[in-house]
């Protein structure tokens, strides 16, 4: 390996900032998507749910216009003015001081003079209350309707999970499109990143979850639901890579240009999916020197040939039956059909087969045999 | 056809040109409108063994233009009627460095090319949302494959979980105008402009060539998702090729089965089968199972197609695994036999078997990522070993300036050529800044040496802006 001493060094360099930055990163963890789409609230006023619910208070006798909202971001917790048909000192309320009657309510006031108004971060979901209306409360909100006894959990975060919202759309017949319930940019696809928060599929979810195997396994998921991956990706996504002018560099690390070689004769059926080899790999390697017929290859030391290193025509056939994609990033028909016109190609049984194609391309036979070419079919 | 294109390029260059120019915030007629911009430059040097060097400089400029919510009230979160979208993604790929004599005798080698890789209008949600129409330019994945056309596509949804999709068009191939190749068929260069077998006898499928599909799909029957695709390309022509393709999937949680198959009906034969299952053992654990048969195929009228060739099977297995919310990580395994190869050959079956592994993990916190990813494959006496390590970092609010490094070292055995051969070792280190949430400037230089070769430099650069939102 041919590394001198100021590469040496700088790899050293490398090294040591690689450490730093390693260092560096180790911060503090961040939220999850629960916290990024429904940040938590707290309010001064604790939980009286239960007593509320003991006394038969029904929920829209406090929560009023629940049955009418549409959207997640509308203030539904009940005004004070909500409050005072049944407890009158809360119509008082825009007294300058608070009385200990207020304090009755707002227990988690402190030493503070006056409660100041609760601040409820914006969910960055779509919910519409309106169209669950039909639905008990306590479907969603167990804790809070009493169904689920747990006053400690914050209210804030007594919604559904969005597995137990997925579910209730499935099996209800309603839209699973993650778009329902998710917040869109003007062309239609979910904001994924909401701070430092990145969504992506769970893994419950259809199956499509991005983990680290995703890039070279998605192609199954695409190709059977498209539409789901429009949610959150637009075509211009899928051209960035597969027709991409910068290539990506998770697929081709490294000094790819140097070392593809290998990596593509294993794994070509991947790399067909972007490139072309008659037209992307074979131009490239004409210009490199590489293929056989490169104007280039004249001039290089070995010539034409030296690519395969002394290799047998019956090992280089061998790795043809193998791997002719690999062979067609370089070769071109021509330079094929010149040794295979004397050099029999097909598989064994061809005679048998050979009559259909030859019936419907008569000029692709023609590349390497003379007349009637159905005659030497069976 | 030539003058054509050369018009049009030069057309769609000044038409790139001047959008870049700063544009004025205005009304628009739509709703909503997006115009962006993506300037890329890249220059490399490779030193070959004769002594000479293999050159690139590149830029590549790409437009794209948007518009969503033509309709009025369709920009309402809650509106649930009809939309209509436009998109159009146009690209420029200049490379200065192509010019030398021995340049000019390179078939295929464009130092100006433009593209439309995108230009359709969609209008969805039609007749109480159970029509979707697209027209013009646009790509499809289905379970036959990704492809682009241009013409028009057809999506009905009754009221019952089936859609059926049917589309008809041309195929966009290199020789199309404005087209691209990176999505039509391997084989023999017909289409006359890349002209890899400028003159031959083959040039059968010279000009346009027809295509139609369909495509039929339900989902939601419980868990199943069942779906069959059937593609024709060269309608009206002797030589239609014709693929047919049909999988299921069930998505019953924990366990996910898939299998596909693709048949050409030219060829005769299968030409892909794909098996995959997976089993979230818990919500932190996955394990998967895979097999996947490939076989090559190429253009119709392509001599490769009727080559002996074996198709490979691949039997693979990976593990996934969330161990914080900030660190997931994967483990990868696969086993690759070819066909028949003992039964033609009398070769060994050890001969024949190819395998591979790798690991992977990524942590990622608010303003950080980091990466390692390890590998090796061995196949057919080649080797492929070794790893890659990335670390990323977001500096100043709300990630103004990212700044990364990624260091690599691998060992390769190539059996073709000790030209690609050796250890080798290299680092990328790259920076991003937004001046504001419209302009973000990419920087990239890579350092490779190794492989008895002298060192290598690649610098990249890239401008991205959003011209008007």
């Amino acid at each position: 390996m041919a590394l001198n001493k100021t590469t040496l060094s700088l790899y050293g360099l490398v090294a040591a900032a690689l450490l730093i930055a390693a260092g560096a990163a180790a911060g503090p963890f961040g939220k999850d998507a629960f916290d990024a789409l429904l940040p938590s609230w707290s309010s001064t006023v604790p939980d009286f749910h239960g007593r509320h619910l003991e006394a038969k208070v029904g929920c829209a006798s406090c929560h009023r216009g629940t049955s009418t909202s549409r959207w997640a971001s509308e203030r539904l917790i009940p005004k004070m003015s909500d409050c005072a048909p049944c407890h009158p000192e809360a119509a008082k309320s825009s007294a300058a001081a608070m009385s200990p009657s207020c304090r009755m309510c707002h227990t988690r006031l402190g030493a503070a003079p006056r409660p100041s108004p609760a601040r409820i971060p914006r969910p960055n979901i779509r919910f519409s209350h309106k169209a669950h209306a039909d639905l008990e409360c306590s479907a969603c909100h167990p804790v809070s309707a009493g169904e689920k006894a747990n006053p400690q959990e914050a209210r804030s975060r007594d919604v559904p999970r969005m597995q137990q919202c997925f579910d209730c759309h499935r099996e209800g017949g309603a839209s699973v499109d993650c778009r329902t319930c998710h917040i869109v940019y003007p062309d239609g696809r979910m904001i994924t990143r909401w701070g430092e928060v990145s969504l992506t599929p769970p893994e419950w979810l259809f199956g499509p979850s991005h983990g680290e195997t995703w890039a070279g396994s998605h192609a199954e998921a695409a190709g059977t639901s498209s539409g789901r991956c429009g949610a959150c990706h637009t075509e211009k996504q899928c051209q960035d890579c597969h027709t991409g002018a910068v290539r990506p560099r998770q697929i081709h690390p490294a000094d790819w240009i140097r070392m593809h070689g290998v990596k593509t004769r294993i794994d070509n059926p991947r790399c067909l999916g972007c490139h072309k080899a008659q037209s992307f790999c074979i131009t490239c390697h004409r210009r490199a020197g590489v293929a056989p017929d490169s104007p280039a290859a004249a001039l290089t030391p070995g010539g034409p040939g030296r690519f395969h290193k002394g290799m047998t025509t019956r090992q280089i056939c061998r790795r043809a039956k193998r791997d002719i994609s690999g062979c067609v990033s370089c070769h071109s028909e021509s330079s094929c059909s010149s040794c295979h016109a004397f050099l029999n190609p097909h598989p064994l049984g061809w005679r048998r087969k050979c009559g259909h194609l030859a019936r419907k391309n008569p000029k692709s036979c023609g590349k390497c045999h003379t007349g009637p070419v159905l005659n030497l079919c069976d | 056809m030539v003058d054509l294109r050369r018009g049009l390029t030069r057309a769609i260059a000044l038409g790139s040109l001047l959008c870049i120019l700063p544009a004025e915030e205005g009304r628009a007629w739509a709703s909503d409108a997006f115009v962006s911009s993506a300037l890329s430059a890249q220059g490399y040097s490779v030193p070959l063994r004769d002594g000479r060097r293999v050159r690139r400089r590149r830029i590549v400029e790409e437009l794209r233009l948007s518009l969503w919510n033509v309709l009025p009230g369709s920009g309402d979160p809650y509106y649930d009627g009809p939309r209509v979208s436009g998109e159009l993604t146009l690209r420029l790929d200049t490379d200065l460095a192509i010019g030398s004599a021995e340049d000019a005798s390179v078939p295929g080698l464009e130092p100006l090319d433009a593209q439309a890789l995108v230009a359709k209008i969609d209008a969805v949600g039609l007749l109480k949302d159970t029509l979707d129409v697209s027209a013009g330019r646009q790509i499809r994945v289905d379970s036959l494959g990704f492809f682009a056309f241009d013409g028009a596509l057809m999506r009905l949804k009754p009221p019952v979980p089936v859609e059926i999709t049917a589309y008809l068009g041309y195929e966009v191939r290199g020789s199309s105008l404005w087209g691209f190749d990176a999505l039509e068929l391997d084989g023999t260069d017909s289409s006359g402009r890349r002209g890899v077998d400028d003159g031959g006898p083959g040039q059968a499928l010279a000009g346009r060539r027809g295509m139609m599909g369909a495509e039929l799909s339900a989902g939601r029957i419980g868990d199943w998702e069942i779906f069959a695709a059937a593609r024709t390309i060269g309608l009206g022509r002797r030589l239609a090729d014709s693929r047919v393709g049909a999988g299921a999937s069930w998505g019953g949680a924990p366990v996910r089965l898939y299998g596909a198959a693709v048949y050409s009906t030219l060829l005769g034969t299968l030409t892909e089968a794909d098996v995959t299952a997976s089993w979230t053992v818990t919500t932190k654990v996955t394990l998967g199972a895979e097999y996947h048969r490939f076989r090559p195929v190429f253009e119709g009228d392509s001599i490769f197609n009727v080559f002996d060739v074996t198709p490979r099977n691949d039997v693979g297995a990976r593990i996934d695994l969330v161990i914080t919310e900030n660190l997931r990580t994967a483990a990868w395994g696969y086993v690759r036999v070819n066909d028949a190869l003992a039964a033609k050959d009398g070769a060994s079956w050890h001969a024949d078997v190819g395998a591979g592994g790798g690991w992977g993990s990524t942590w990622r916190s608010g303003s950080e990522m980091m990466t390692l990813r390890l590998s090796v494959d061995r196949r057919w006496g080649e080797m492929r070993a070794g790893g890659e390590w990335g670390v990323w970092r977001d500096f100043l609010s709300r990630e103004r300036l990212r700044v990364g490094l990624r260091v690599s070292a691998w060992h390769i055995d190539d059996e073709f050529s000790d030209l690609f051969s050796g250890d080798f070792a290299g680092y990328v280190a790259s920076v991003r800044y937004r001046l504001d949430h419209r302009v973000e400037v990419i920087g990239e230089l890579e350092h490779y040496a190794g492989g008895g070769h002298d060192s290598r430099v690649y610098a990249m650069a890239i401008l991205n802006v959003e011209l008007w939102r």
